[in-house]
């Protein structure tokens, strides 16, 4: 209508289009619109934001899934443009109503959201607004209601009087005691953040018993989601010098009926020892016998998890204990018949090493890493070499090199070229810590040896590994002791293998002076100017562009020239990548 | 200021660029809008109309097999043969059909072959026609991702500009199914009229269907279109248009790729675990630049585009 | 001996047409947990749901009648009820053509003047979806059939229903709700002037539609058939089983499956039994059963175990070995097994017989219950026209005292294991011409329209319209077809104690009562008539049988 249209008036004519796509049948132009409905708000302004814009999105409470989310996080934001704190409460209702859709996505998203509006509002509105949608919510007729009610606790608590505080945990207790399981559920994830903003004295008289029912619910699910609130009422009991009144449901926990229970426990261990720490339970043994029937538990997930502990335990309980109750059973899982709780083990055994002293490191652990690296199972072995700096630190490598090297030198040469690839990307971190006499001696032709792997993923590793390399060994190591046999495999008869020593050369001209990019590399570049596969003259033009910038200036030039003279060539892609190479280097 | 340099049919330009929008999209898995698709495919025709028959290729070239819409196992290959364009490689036709990804799996061939048409070879195989892609799943997935049948439409006009065979070097003849009973030598293939639908019969038909077999002469195959033919036949073919190999896909091959007919026959199949449950190896022929060949195989990708059924216990249920 | 006293399941409706075609065969019956709703499964892969409505001369909750039931009758209230006649219910039946109108057409009984003691259910059509569809495995090259393998409800969360549906391949999780057709007022001003131009719309006369949506696609995690899926008391996950395998899904999580029970042998050919069925329990949500088709039932504690390739405990019957034939394993292959409501026992149902079991009984079963012992004698035949490999389900009640299974000729039987009886019935929507004509009510509004089977004339669902479909069902208000009689004289705590009268009763009620003593003559038996598929209310007698392409709805 209007022919020009003003700066202002084009973005009122944008935000009206916006408007307009709320509706659109197209799924995804109407989900663009509502990650957008923040301006449509600022320019609609706080009134009409509040008396047309919230009506309006109320309407697609039943829309697909995805809208709904966007709807959801778009009310939690929103408070700004309806007026202000004092008015976020408006956006409370259509909150309310999708906190009861089905998708747990979409009512964890109205939760944050009504989150959010309960911390910008004044006490008074939360005790006015979000005490009663509570209410509302947990005595409703859908359980996804109660669910979502379950969230909004531990945020309303701390911000109203003693009267409301009182029917809050009443209402709390309702869903602790709910027939639906997926409500005690809910209950149970949001019982420890309760837990923590609630009166010791109500804690301890009201909500003790919800807890100690919830832990003791017949479903497996409800349980295991315990734990973690167990590890806040422990702290709070042992705030008020209660501690041991919790102590023994741990020792139950341990030993649940359900394995997915002892998972949760054992996955949750330093947490809970953590939360009874104190002198007296430290040295407990209960509680390390219940984490040694953990590690001896008939269910092999429920090993794994624990033996994806055992250092960090160890670590609590320190050497005595460790040494007395531990080392019997990692031996054994060293031997598990499950590959993943080797796997597990190997992933964390090398960090023992801190707390238990040398002497038993050498009786006791080392075999155990020596049988680790000898495991059927690639993961164990890579597991334990990817984490050998630890050893390494306690030990020095040369104590172990006869069981590790061994160990690489199968990997290096798997069948399977994932686990070649997995040790190559160990390479650097054995570089660091093995030495470089011993690196060179025993390690560097396996390094030069990828870089003519059948396989293209692992000579791609192979030439990022020289990098690597090169920054802990320095400039010259690398000059001398890899780049001769990189520039000899640029003469390589294939050139696939050619193309990865120029990939290498790129790589390696990174960490390397000008003076020996363009002494050496450069030279070794250009002499497949003219190779006769035209992948081979392409990548000689990307070569030059990466080199460009690492080249002294009688490099630059012959670098420039170079790619001027590819310009020519008769292959449309060499072209391309030397005018591609040029257009770099002119910037 | 560069376009100077290159000639006006160069896709090495700004439409270059998009081309290369779309193959960065897809190497994630996701397929092209309709409208890209159909942009792609009339790039694509105006390439591939231009092709022989017998389209001559150099060495080096890497020769795929089967790719069956395993994207996942598309993208596995390039990890063990490398990446285009620094390798060239030559597919042997069934892109689409069976695999859960024939959308993704065919666009990005094709945007390759757009994107670097002398570094990439696609020919066609007996899945690249209407009436097997309407029983075989590219029809059906193609209503899925886009609602309605036009880029199946855009695809399979397109198949009928893909060349039937690829002549390495005057020595290795490529093609997906094999010989025909009607066709002596290379010259009788390149005067045929490519351009249509798969034919039930006819050379056209045996050249994408037919298979190698250990009786000899010409057999009646069990596909019910082609032929199968023995090693007398492929011996007097191989040697009257002095060839030394013939390099073909089309069939399941347990160790990714097998040798027939006294190595008169090279069959090449690069689907790993074929139709995700046939626990076969999948192979790639590499030959270097001086005819020498390496066959590299390969295991299928750590899987996604179906439910991972473990005996190991999901996150969900701890 | 039948007992008659406290227990009398009349035919009420029938849901289906006689001329309808094979894709119209029921193959899922399902009520929901609230028994509000009922959903039928076909061979042609659509759902059809039905809605309970109460008799509205008793205002009780159906949840009520759990407690109350049966209630006494007050005349007041029966004299205001209007009934319709069953002349009329049945004409715009047979106006119906099957190609037309949904897959189910309802029938209701004919009005019977015995029927006046109590609330009873009417169930209306609410809508239906096409869920599954014929596809072709692109990986197998086979042909997937759409037909609907089972049924479960989710419990209700909201003001939408859901539920799971599963044919061979593919499990879907279906959300069935209104959703708002949103129709914008136009611009209060249409002319430019002066008009702002960030116009927010209002809405205006929305009309509701009855919506299924997919949520959730289960597929691609089953190398063999799915015979069934079970629900978790969880709320959370469930489980789908195949001939070898049952996988654990979490309803969340299309992408996942974790496979908990695998009885494949590494070599195909050594394989011995497969997998019939699996459900979890209603209450315990780490305990699950799996039956055999060698007659075992196994239970599986995933307490024990991640996985539940060894079982906790096994149901078995001890074979005999002298009474082994060619037949003994086909017919001891169960078919049906799962947990009675409160999950003290299992039910399980053979080829020729129901059984239920204590669970903490293993060696043998609480009961065996034959359900069509005539027929070993015939099993050649059976076995000739694979009769025999028919897979005849079972069901109970809430305290799992009664049980339903079905057999052929449309019959099913009832057992009591109050008193160890069984009555069969045979399940038919007209009269038998030679049972005495019941009296007839004098029917007050005969002018109200058979709701559901004349709203339905609007022809099947297109797929392209993905489970789309307006609800037709009737205004709340229109009366119930079959309504109670005031004119009987029959005071109800006759009906309830009177065997004599309950005699005539059932008769009444097209049941056909099969004695101990007679045999029915097998010759004269339909075997095309097979009553697979049964259901029984959540808490009240009522129940659902399936006999080929028609429901039938008994209750007591």
């Amino acid at each position: 209508a209007v022919a020009t249209a003003s700066g202002a008036s084009e973005k009122v004519l944008q935000v009206a289009m916006l408007i307009d796509e709320l509706r659109n049948p197209e799924l995804q132009v109407r989900l663009a619109a509502f990650k957008k409905v923040d301006v449509i708000a600022k320019a609609l302004g706080p009134s009409r934001t509040r008396e047309e814009l919230i009506q309006y999105l109320g309407e697609f409470l039943d829309d697909d899934d995805e809208v709904l989310l966007a709807l959801a996080e778009q009310f939690g934001r929103l408070a700004d443009y309806v007026g202000g704190p004092s008015y976020a409460y408006t956006l409370l209702q259509p909150l309310e109503t999708l906190s009861g859709v089905e998708e747990s996505t979409v009512r964890e998203k109205v939760v944050e959201s009504v989150t959010n509006i309960v911390k910008r509002m004044s006490n008074a509105d939360v005790s006015e607004h979000i005490v009663p949608m509570i209410k509302r919510l947990v005595n409703g007729d859908w359980f996804t209601c109660r669910i979502s009610a379950a969230g909004l606790f531990d945020v309303t608590y701390p911000r109203v009087q003693a009267t409301q505080k009182k029917v809050l945990r009443g209402e709390f207790l309702k869903l602790c005691r709910d027939e639906i399981p997926m409500v005690r559920r809910a209950a149970c994830s949001n019982f420890g953040k309760l837990a923590s903003v609630v009166e010791f004295e109500f804690l301890k008289n009201e909500l003790f018993d919800a807890f100690k029912a919830l832990a003791a619910d017949m479903q497996d699910s409800v349980r295991l989601l315990t734990i973690d609130a167990a590890v806040h009422m422990i702290t709070a009991f042992k705030q008020n010098s209660m501690g041991r009144q919790l102590f023994p449901m741990v020792i139950v926990m341990c030993a649940d009926k359900s394995w997915r229970v002892r998972y949760a426990v054992a996955d949750k261990f330093c947490q809970l020892c953590a939360a009874l720490a104190d002198n007296e339970h430290k040295s407990d043994e209960n509680l390390i016998d219940g984490f040694v029937k953990l590690l001896q538990d008939n269910e092999a997930e429920v090993r794994t998890a624990a033996a994806n502990k055992v250092a960090d335990v160890a670590a609590i309980f320190g050497h005595d204990l460790t040494t007395k109750k531990l080392l019997t059973p990692i031996e054994a899982l060293s031997v598990d018949n499950s590959s993943y709780v080797r796997a597990a083990l190997a992933s964390v055994i090398t960090s023992l090493c801190s707390t238990v002293k040398r002497n038993i490191v050498e009786s006791k652990l080392i075999p155990v890493f020596q049988r680790l690296l000898k495991d059927i199972v690639s993961d164990v072995r890579l597991n334990i070499i990817g984490k050998l700096d630890a050893v390494a630190q306690v030990l020095g490598v040369e104590l172990l090199s006869n069981e590790l090297l061994p160990a690489i030198a199968a990997l290096a040469t798997d069948k399977k070229w994932r686990v070649r690839l997995s040790i190559i990307q160990l390479v650097p971190l054995l570089a660091r810590n093995v030495g470089r006499d011993f690196f060179e001696a025993k390690l560097l032709d396996y390094c030069m040896g990828w870089l003519g792997d059948p396989v293209f993923s692992v000579r791609q590793a192979a030439t990022l590994n020289l990098t690597k390399l090169t920054a802990v060994y320095g400039e010259n190591w690398a000059r001398e002791r890899i780049l001769p046999k990189v520039i000899n495999q640029a003469q390589h008869k294939s050139y696939l293998y050619r193309m990865t020593a120029l990939a290498a050369i790129i790589d390696l001209s990174q960490a390397l002076s000008a003076t020996i990019n363009s002494e050496i590399l450069l030279v070794s570049v250009m002499k497949l100017e003219k190779d006769h596969i035209p992948n081979v003259r392409f990548n000689v033009c990307k070569s030059l562009g990466s080199l460009y910038a690492n080249l002294n200036e009688k490099g630059k030039s012959q670098a420039s020239l170079c790619l001027n003279r590819l310009l020519l060539d008769a292959d449309p892609d060499v072209k391309f990548y030397a005018q591609q190479s040029l257009d770099s280097i002119k910037q | 200021t560069s376009d100077k340099l290159l000639s006006k049919d160069d896709f090495h330009t700004s439409s270059g660029d998009k081309v290369d929008g779309w193959i960065a999209k897809l190497m994630e898995c996701k397929h092209l809008s309709e409208t890209e698709v159909q942009e792609l495919c009339l790039k694509a025709k105006e390439i591939l109309e231009k092709e022989s028959n017998v389209q001559p290729i150099k060495c080096p070239v890497t020769v795929c097999g089967d790719v069956h819409g395993q994207f996942h196992d598309l993208q596995e290959l390039f990890r063990i043969g490398g990446t285009t364009p620094d390798t060239n490689y030559l597919f042997m036709g069934d892109y689409v059909d069976r695999g859960y990804n024939s959308v993704e799996t065919v666009s990005l061939l094709v945007a390759l072959k757009v994107r670097y048409k002398d570094r990439i070879f696609i020919l066609r195989g007996n899945h690249e026609s209407r009436q097997i892609t309407q029983v075989y799943g590219f029809y059906d997935e193609c209503l899925r991702k886009y609602g309605n049948a036009n880029v199946w439409k855009y695809f399979t006009d397109l198949f009928d500009y893909l060349p039937l065979t690829a002549l390495i070097e005057k020595a290795i003849f490529c093609l997906h199914g094999g010989l025909s009973p009607t066709i002596d030598t290379l010259g009788y293939i390149i005067e045929l009229d490519r351009v249509q639908e798969v034919p039930h019969e006819g050379p056209m038909c045996d050249l994408l269907w037919s298979d190698p077999d250990e009786r000899s002469g010409w057999g009646i195959s069990p596909r019910g279109a082609g032929y199968t033919f023995g090693m007398d036949i492929s011996e007097q073919f191989n040697h009257q248009n002095n060839l030394t190999l013939v390099a073909r896909a089309h069939q399941l091959v347990m160790e990714g790729y097998n040798w027939s007919h006294e190595k008169n026959v090279v069959t090449i199949f690069s689907a790993p675990n074929y139709c995700y449950r046939c626990g076969n190896q999948a192979a790639i022929m590499e030959i270097d630049e001086n005819m020498e060949y390496t066959f590299l195989q390969f295991d299928p990708a750590p899987r996604r585009g179906e439910p991972s059924v473990s005996r190991r216990t999901p996150d969900y249920f701890l | 001996m039948m007992s008659y006293n406290d227990f009398d399941l009349k035919f009420v409706q029938s849901f289906g047409d006689d001329n309808s075609s094979d894709d119209d065969l029921v193959t899922a019956v399902e009520f929901d947990d609230t028994g509000d709703h009922l959903a039928v499964g076909d061979k042609a892969g659509r759902i059809c749901i039905f809605e309970s409505h109460i008799d509205r001369s008793f205002s009780q909750d159906p949840r009520e009648l759990k407690q109350s039931s049966p209630i006494p009758s007050s005349s007041s209230s029966l004299s205001s009820s209007s009934s319709l006649s069953s002349t009329s219910a049945l004409s715009s039946v047979s106006s119906s053509s099957s190609s037309s109108s949904p897959s189910m057409i309802v029938h209701q009984a004919q009005q019977n003047p015995r029927r006046k003691k109590g609330p009873y259910l009417e169930y209306k059509f609410y809508t239906e979806f096409q869920s599954h569809e014929q596809e072709f495995d692109c990986l197998k090259s086979i042909e997937i059939e759409e037909k609907i393998n089972m049924i479960k409800w989710y419990k209700r969360q909201n003001n939408g229903l859901f539920l799971l549906a599963t044919n061979d391949k593919t499990i879907k999780f279906w959300k069935v709700h209104e959703k708002k057709v949103r129709r914008p007022s136009p611009p209060v001003d249409s002319s430019l002037s002066n008009k702002d131009p960030l116009y927010v719309p209002k809405f205006v006369q929305q009309m509701m539609v009855t919506t299924a949506t997919p949520k959730r696609v289960f597929a691609n995690a089953h190398s063999y058939h799915i015979n069934s899926i079970s629900l978790n008391s969880d709320g959370e996950t469930f489980i789908s089983a195949d001939d070898l395998r049952i996988n654990l899904w979490h309803l969340t999580n299309e992408n996942e499956s974790f496979n908990i029970v695998d009885v494949k042998p590494p070599n195909l050919e050594e394989i011995t039994e497969v997998v019939t069925s699996a459900s979890f329990h209603p209450s315990h949500c780490n305990v699950l059963i799996y039956s055999s088709s060698r007659g075992s039932i196994k239970l599986g504690d995933l307490r024990g175990s991640a996985l539940c390739d060894q079982h906790a405990k096994l149901f078995e019957v001890e074979e005999d070995p002298s009474q082994k034939t060619f037949f003994s394993e086909i017919i001891s292959s169960i078919s049906d097994a799962h947990f009675t409501p409160d999950g003290r026992y299992i039910m399980s149902r053979d080829y020729l017989n129901l059984r239920i079991w204590d669970v903490n009984m293993e060696n043998k079963p609480l009961m065996t219950i034959p359900v069509h012992d005539y027929l070993k004698m015939h099993l050649i035949d059976l076995y000739e026209n694979d009769c025999i490999f028919d897979k005849f389900e079972c069901a109970s009640n809430s305290d799992g005292s009664r049980f339903v299974t079905g057999s052929y000729n449309n019959n099913f039987v009832i057992h009591s294991t109050e008193d160890n009886s069984s009555v069969t019935i045979e399940a038919l929507k007209d009269p038998p011409p030679r049972r005495p004509k019941p009296i007839l009510s004098s029917s007050s509004s005969s002018a109200s329209s058979c709701s559901s089977s004349a709203s339905l004339s609007s022809g099947k669902m297109s797929p392209s319209s993905s489970g789309f479909r307006k609800s037709l069902s009737p205004s709340p208000s229109s009366s119930p077809l079959l309504s109670v009689s005031s004119s009987s004289s029959c005071s109800s705590s006759s009906a309830f104690s009177s065997s004599s009268s309950s005699q005539a009763k059932s008769k009444s009620a097209q049941i056909a009562q099969q004695q101990d003593s007679d045999t029915p003559n097998v010759s004269l038996m339909d075997f095309g008539k097979k009553a697979l598929h049964v259901a029984w209310h959540p808490f009240l007698n009522v129940v659902a049988v399936a006999g080929l392409n028609k429901l039938y709805i008994y209750q007591a």
